[in-house]
């Protein structure tokens, strides 16, 4: 079947803008998209995706020029421009009662006049496009009585019916459940494959990212990011353009964005009415009144924690795990494991050990979007030359000592970090003095043994792990998943 | 998988024109006037085909035959036609399951039309057209072009609510002066009523042969257009994504369902009912596509109306009652049982 008229189209947009009386909906947007690419348009609401995509279409009034493989669409007839471009809307209008076959017929209006049967070609593309898009069974059903996923293929097959070399989608997957996204998503991965340029916009930013070859992010009508997945999806971008506290992982090459909750676990007093420090009968709540009447229903305001008023946060605390027991890493990581489950930002900043120790807890820590940090190339009985460590030892403080004071973190893991101050290779005072000054959200947890005093000192909890026995000492080597 | 929805419409089609040359049939032989029905058919084959027969009938049979019973079926297979494709016609450009042809003041000015010619006594002149159908015809396309001027002149980009509800003032606006006339002159009034109730009173075959080539090429033009409105049905934005030139298809489909609509009203009256309820009714039955709805109201409405008219004049004869009576009186409850038994499977 020849699913569209010629090769694939490259599309060449100058200045296009779109107004609407005095409001500018796009700004002036220049952007070249190549054939059989695929392009996504990511951005807040009202940024303008579907402007932009309804520009291009010519379903917006626009100035500026779109050409697709050097011909300027402005020049073609309707017909033409539909032969070009096919669109598929967000919610399209779905006539009560249509059939299957009915629908996709559709797609073949560019293709007769306006009082015309159709002819058998267009009935063997149909078909054509039908048994493709694994639509045949359902040709007889009514569309609205179709699943999601069902329609939104419907849908697609009726533009494919166009024949035209360029697929237009504003939100394919935006009413679909999980499955249907995935199915509709490797449809248009297919059919870009099969030469088809494709221009969507999507809400999903990791679905968007995971299939696009390129991203365009629009903000208040202008284009601010453009490029590859990576360069478009950062958190810096996300923050900006969508006000959106979000976290961006990237493992194996898919960049996933996660949003924040956790503001529904950390009190934010920056924002805190100062009156509500005052007692409920200074208010001007014409509940009160209401209240006084019946005293039972009077109620005191919580005591106020003086320590969460001084530090302007809930306390964060410091943790030393120390002793000479197994398990002072693994109760660290367990707190990482805690941290994480409340969506706080966590850092691992592990000293001394090495990389390639190859230990579990970094894989997981960095999929779960950890910052991790390896400090170290090992224990000294690995490593040949002292100097080189120390060097390393002071550049991890230091790195330490940074995150810290940045405050970006609510917990910060610094693991094995007593034997850098008891074998003095870095300066102990600034430690202690970097734990003291904390920002006030920033918890602290160190491991290792031989816990100097001080650092006891300013820890709020310190716990020794007594070895009672060790397996080591039967000889029985180290089991991976339980030790390193 | 083959095209089965078109190999299925061809079937329709012809059962359809079965449908029509029965109805046709039937009526031609049930009258006040018992006439041998063999001897009927015969002289109805003599008439309308080259073939010469003889079909034993007296003179005056034979002019029952030919002046009265034959005119009126055909006039009433036309006039059916007419307002049922117009009507599905109507509610495919406005994607509107209540528009009827009546929806932008055919009715009202083709009234208004007629009240003034029966009051200054415009009407039969004696000549091929009676000047109370040239009167009805100028009303009702009048009031067309009013609402479309008043609704859409000017600005395009508006939908088509803007207009029908133009179409619904000047509806109004052309009763007020229709009423106003009618009540200044009570002499007249028991005609314009009959004439508001609709007939398919005929004086011979004129008003076959006035509404006949009108019908003839709007009905095909229409019967081709049932695509485009399929296209229409999606909305103006996404039809003119594929490429259809919206508001010049949208005229022309007016322009030729009102025109039609106009031809039958001169000739008939107001026929209330027709226009809404056969559309649907064979959307109902077959499907929601106008390729199918649109050619099959022609038979339906035509076979429907001829149906409802052999009632209007064989229930009470020899006197007759207003078919706009008997199309809403049977209509109606036809109507509900339809939309009962298709929407329960």
């Amino acid at each position: 079947m020849t699913r569209h008229a010629g090769a694939a189209a490259a599309i060449e947009m100058q200045d296009l803008s779109v107004k609407i009386g005095n409001t500018t909906l796009l700004e002036p947007t220049s952007l070249s998209i190549k054939a059989g690419s695929w392009l996504s348009i990511i951005g807040p609401n009202g940024a303008g995706k579907s402007t932009l995509l309804r520009a291009i279409v010519g379903a917006a009034p626009s100035t500026g020029t779109v050409a697709v493989d050097g011909t300027d669409t402005s020049s073609m007839k309707r017909t033409q421009r539909a032969q070009t471009f096919a669109w598929v809307p967000q919610t399209p209008v779905i006539p009560l009662g249509f059939r299957v076959f009915d629908y996709v017929l559709l797609g073949r209006t560019p293709h007769r006049h306006p009082l015309a049967a159709e002819r058998p070609e267009d009935l063997a593309v149909v078909e054509d496009v039908l048994l493709d898009l694994d639509l045949a069974p359902l040709v007889d059903r009514e569309v609205s009585s179709l699943s999601g996923g069902e329609r939104q293929r419907v849908i697609i097959a009726r533009a494919l019916a166009q024949q035209a070399p360029v697929l237009l989608l504003d939100e394919p997957t935006t009413a679909l459940d999980l499955g249907h996204q995935q199915e509709v998503l490797l449809l248009l991965d297919r059919l870009r494959d099969e030469g088809h340029t494709i221009v969507s916009t999507m809400h999903d930013l990791t679905l968007a990212g995971q299939f696009a070859d390129r991203l365009v992010l629009l903000a208040g009508g202008r284009v601010v990011a453009d490029g590859a997945t990576s360069a478009v999806l950062t958190e810096e971008n996300l923050a900006t353009h969508y006000q959106a506290d979000v976290r961006v992982v990237r493992n194996n090459g898919t960049v996933l964005v996660i949003p924040r909750i956790a503001t529904q676990f950390i009190p934010s007093p920056p924002t805190r009415n100062p009156l509500d420090h005052q007692p409920p009968r200074a208010r001007h709540n014409p509940l009160q009144r209401h209240k006084e009447k019946s005293p039972t229903m009077v109620t005191e305001p919580l005591e106020e924690n003086p320590a969460e008023d001084a530090k302007g946060y809930a306390q964060s605390i410091v943790l030393v795990m120390t002793g000479d027991g197994k398990g002072k890493s693994s109760s660290a990581f367990g707190v990482m494991v805690r941290g994480l489950a409340r969506d706080w930002n966590v850092a691992v900043l592990q000293f001394i050990k090495s990389g390639d120790w190859n230990v579990g807890e970094e894989k997981i820590g960095r999929q779960l979007g950890v910052d991790w940090f390896n400090e170290g190339e090992g224990f000294t009985w690995d490593s040949d030359n002292i100097a080189h460590d120390k060097a390393l030892a002071q550049q991890g403080w230091d790195r330490a000592a940074a995150l810290i004071a940045a405050g970006e973190h609510e917990l910060i893991i610094l693991d094995e970090l007593t034997y850098l101050i008891n074998w003095g290779w870095i300066d102990a005072g600034p430690v202690y003095e970097a734990i003291r000054n904390r920002p006030g959200k920033v918890s602290i947890v160190i491991t290792g043994r031989d816990a100097p005093a001080e650092l006891m000192d300013v820890a709020d909890t310190v716990s020794e792990v007594r070895k009672v026995k060790h397996a080591f000492d039967k000889g029985i080597l180290a089991k991976k998943g339980i030790d390193y | 998988m083959n095209a089965t929805p078109t190999t299925a419409r061809a079937l329709w089609l012809v059962a359809g024109v079965g449908f029509v040359l029965a109805t046709a049939t039937f009526a031609l032989l049930v009258g006040p006037t018992s006439i041998p029905m063999g001897g009927t058919l015969r002289e109805t084959v003599d008439r309308l085909t080259p073939f010469t027969i003889d079909s034993g009938l007296t003179e005056t049979q034979k002019s029952i035959v030919w002046n009265l019973r034959l005119p009126r079926v055909v006039l009433g297979l036309l006039v059916g036609a007419s307002l049922a494709t117009a009507g599905g016609t109507y509610q495919g450009v406005f994607r509107n399951p209540l528009a009827d042809p009546y929806l932008l003041g055919i009715a009202a000015g083709g009234g208004l039309g007629a009240t003034i010619a029966f009051v200054n006594d415009f009407g039969d002149g004696g000549g091929a057209f009676d000047g109370v159908q040239i009167a009805a015809f100028i009303g009702a396309l009048t009031a067309v072009a009013v609402a479309w001027l008043a609704g859409v002149a000017g600005d395009r980009t508006r939908g088509t609510a803007t207009l029908i509800l133009t179409g619904v003032a000047v509806a109004s606006f052309f009763t007020a002066l229709q009423t106003f006339l009618q009540q200044r002159n009570t002499e007249n009034i028991r005609e314009i009523y009959t004439w508001l109730l609709g007939g398919l009173t005929t004086s011979g075959w004129s008003e076959v042969m006035q509404l006949l080539p009108v019908a003839v090429v709007l009905l095909f033009v229409l019967a081709l257009s049932g695509r485009t409105l399929d296209v229409m049905a999606v909305g103006d934005e996404e039809a003119k994504l594929l490429g259809l030139a919206v508001p010049q298809i949208r005229f022309g489909l007016l322009v030729a369902a009102s025109l039609l609509t106009a031809a039958a009203v001169a000739v008939s009256g107001l026929i209330a009912f027709v226009g809404l309820i056969v559309p649907h009714a064979v959307r109902l039955i077959f499907g929601a596509s106008f390729r199918i709805i649109v050619p099959l109201s022609i038979f339906a409405g035509a076979g429907f109306l001829v149906l409802c008219d052999l009632a209007a004049r064989t229930i009470l004869t020899p006197a007759e009652i207003p078919i706009g009576v008997i199309t809403a009186f049977f209509g109606a409850p036809f109507f509900v049982m339809i939309l009962r038994t298709t929407s329960s499977r």
